[in-house]
């Protein structure tokens, strides 16, 4: 009972911080995209071909670089937040972004020309038109989440070097099945594993949902 | 009037799809033709103030656009609409993208609905009212776009190769609502390929070839000429 008690607070504390990285990543990378699609130069062009090959940046390449920021001895140490939540947060949010940018451009940057020209043409302030531009994009904006938070929950090295793996505090999916490995425990780390294709694989089937009903 | 000074617009920096456009347009209706690629679009996007032009000035009213504060920008843009030779319709029926321009003008939904319905009625498209934007044919979801430009109350109506999908039928139907519109004083700029429509308008047609202004001639003359081929 005590196994099943944990594998639940682990499958809890996976989703809340998976979640708020993927909400976290849309919050800057939304506007980004939006104001990137919206520019014709090349220079936004080059900038979209940086973030699209930043998708595949290795994952422990990001703890490290957030370890060393984040230890007491870095930059953002007096933050002390190396070891918790919030530092796991941060790194899946930065771990995402290039991922969110990239498929929000490409949404954004088709619909630009169709709903934003045409919602300021028929005398929508810029505000109005986004609204309009959101509301018609909506369900392929929910996709790109979706990819993200997949990717999110996914991996193993932010989590495990920032999050430090710690029991009832920091302990995610991917870290207790490497932990479990370690130990052996194979039927444990099988039955996570399990969990966590299902949750994936859940997210796919709407990504697979909302992405029938697109609208072209 | 809307006018255009030494307009000069390109998508990429070695080609150049507007050449030094110098055009006032003040006529009830005017008409732009030329081949493929001339830059008939681009130039009624410019129009428009869809795009603005790498050089040159364009004036609404009297007013610089591209160089008015955003207050000012907005009423200048709300004196203009443009209609895509392939319209985008938004998400929902055709009363609910008609309700939009009057929505965003802070109509209430019962009266903005009135209205999209006495238009649409006015027009003779009232059947198709209740339609999804995917259950619509291209000339019908163009003539409802028309409509939407039109509620939009604006003062310089901008189309885009506006028969293109049309029947005899809905054709026949936006020429009559084009008169209207002049009647009320509204001017149209349009963008063709079709001379016997610039005729019917009574319109002063501007011809353009290679993003320069080739010649301009009265619908009457174009008429002429078209005579002149077809019995020569």
């Amino acid at each position: 009972m005590a196994l099943i008690a944990e594998i639940i607070e682990i499958s809890i504390r996976s989703l809340i911080i998976s979640s708020t990285a993927t909400l976290l990543s849309a919050s800057w990378s939304i506007p980004i995209s939006f104001h990137l699609s919206k520019s014709k130069n090349r220079l936004t062009v080059a900038l979209v071909g940086v973030l699209n090959a930043l998708i595949g940046f290795p994952t422990v390449l990001i703890g490290l670089l957030l370890y060393m920021l984040f230890s007491s001895s870095g930059p953002l140490g007096y933050l002390d937040i190396l070891y918790t939540p919030i530092a796991i947060i941060i790194g899946e949010a930065i771990l995402i972004t290039p991922l969110i940018i990239s498929l929000s451009y490409d949404v954004f940057h088709r619909a630009y020309s169709e709903y934003w020209e045409t919602s300021i043409t028929l005398g929508a302030t810029s505000s109005q038109a986004f609204i309009k531009l959101i509301e018609e994009t909506y369900g392929e904006v929910v996709v790109v989440f979706l990819i993200g938070f997949s990717r999110a929950i996914g991996e193993l090295g932010v989590a495990l070097m920032v999050g430090g793996n710690i029991r009832g505090f920091t302990r995610v999916f991917t870290t207790t099945i490497a932990l479990e490995v370690a130990k052996g425990n194979f039927e444990v780390a099988l039955f996570l594993g399990l969990i966590l294709l299902i949750i994936v694989s859940t997210t796919s089937a709407v990504i697979r949902l909302l992405g029938g009903k697109r609208i072209d | 009037m809307i006018e255009l000074r030494d307009v000069w617009f390109s998508y990429t920096k070695d080609k150049n799809v507007l050449k030094g456009i110098n055009l006032k347009i003040n006529n009830n209706v005017t008409i732009i033709m030329g081949p493929n690629g001339a830059g008939k679009t681009t130039l009624l996007k410019i129009i428009s103030c869809l795009y603005k032009p790498d050089k040159g000035e364009v004036l609404i009213d009297g007013l610089n656009f591209w160089k008015a504060n955003s207050k000012d920008k907005l009423s200048l843009r709300r004196k203009l609409v443009y209609v895509h030779e392939n319209p985008v319709l938004f998400k929902g029926t055709v009363v609910s993208n008609v309700m939009y321009p009057l929505l965003i003008r802070g109509y209430s939904r019962e009266n903005a609905k009135k209205e999209a319905l006495e238009l649409l009625n006015r027009m003779g498209i009232d059947h198709i009212a209740f339609r999804q934007r995917d259950e619509l044919s291209a000339g019908e979801a163009q003539l409802v776009a028309f409509a939407r430009a039109i509620i939009s109350g604006a003062k310089y109506i901008i189309l885009d190769e506006p028969i293109s999908s049309l029947d005899l039928e809905h054709r026949k139907r936006l020429e009559f609502n084009l008169k209207d519109l002049v009647r009320e004083g509204r001017k149209i700029i349009i963008a063709t390929h079709d001379r016997l429509f610039a005729f019917k308008l009574k319109a002063r047609v501007i011809e353009i070839d290679q993003g320069q202004l080739s010649r301009e001639f009265s619908s009457e003359e174009l008429i002429t000429e078209l005579d002149n081929i077809i019995f020569s």
